[in-house]
């Protein structure tokens, strides 16, 4: 088990909507540092520049999903380390492929709770595992 | 809502004072949301339009998705039985679209779910006006 403190938070959600109410919560309950795009074709480079402890990811985007966007990532040696939680409005059921691909650590399913968004983020980051296998940090 | 207004406030009072703000501003563009839906699958469904389709489609996947994040999860829930007609279409390439009184249903109830929307109330917070 890592105690690296979760501090920086790289969203990555097109829906400006959703997107002001999960960076809304994670400033002012989580009092996190977090760098926002709407574009996965945005992400890589923001997440070079701005060096996220975690990622969270939506799944469905117009110019690239989030899986396919996570896919490029771990091809990044800057990036390929970066853990990431998905956001999603599909079932287990329909994507239960999702947290098995590698470095993510979690779901979040949407609809949420803006207030139980932070307290699901840190026990997602608290019961994350060390594993050389795999691009966790 | 500003900085200013909750600076004040205890942490957990400022945060639902502005979660009021974005709740107000998203319920101020509902209504033109859903006409925009409307207009898209309408014009789909007469032109047999794919991509259309797609795009009234992914509109509604982020209504399903937010509106309830925001408290309005009747929306949410019109907004889902639209869905599932218009996801049949994009599934399987030889499914036909759906009839226009099928579609002109649902709307409605889209429709008539956004028009009963009202701002959840917020008693320990300050009123809010929504922004313009």
């Amino acid at each position: 088990m890592s105690a690296d403190p979760l501090r920086r938070i790289l969203l990555v959600e097109d829906d400006l909507d959703i997107q002001a109410v999960i960076q809304l919560s994670l400033e002012m309950n989580g009092g996190f540092t977090v760098a926002t795009c709407a574009r996965a074709s945005q992400a890589l480079d923001l997440a070079r520049s701005f060096g996220p402890d975690l990622i969270l990811l939506d799944v469905m985007m117009p110019d690239l999903n989030g899986p396919a966007l996570l896919g490029a990532m771990r091809q990044d040696p800057d990036l390929a380390g970066i853990p990431a939680v998905f956001l999603t409005a599909k079932s287990l059921d329909e994507d239960p492929w999702l947290e098995r691909l590698p470095g993510v650590l979690a779901r979040i399913s949407k609809p949420f709770d803006p207030q139980e968004l932070v307290p699901a983020l840190l026990r997602i980051w608290a019961g994350r595992v060390r594993d050389p296998g795999s691009p966790r940090p | 809502m500003t900085e200013e207004l909750t600076s004040d406030m205890a942490p957990e009072d400022a945060f639902l004072a502005q979660l009021d703000v974005l709740r107000h501003r998203y319920l101020a563009r509902l209504p033109g949301l859903v006409a925009r839906i409307a207009d898209l699958s309408g014009l789909a469904l007469e032109t047999k339009e794919r991509e259309q389709w797609r795009e009234a489609h992914r509109l509604l996947h982020s209504l399903a998705g937010t509106a309830p994040t925001y408290g309005f999860t009747a929306v949410a829930q019109a907004a889902r039985g639209l869905l599932a007609l218009m996801t049949v279409v994009l599934d399987d390439p030889s499914a036909s679209f759906p009839g226009p009184k099928e579609l002109d249903q649902a709307l409605e109830r889209l429709r008539q779910a956004e028009a009963e929307s009202e701002p959840l109330p917020n008693p320990e917070g300050p009123i809010i006006a929504p922004a313009p």
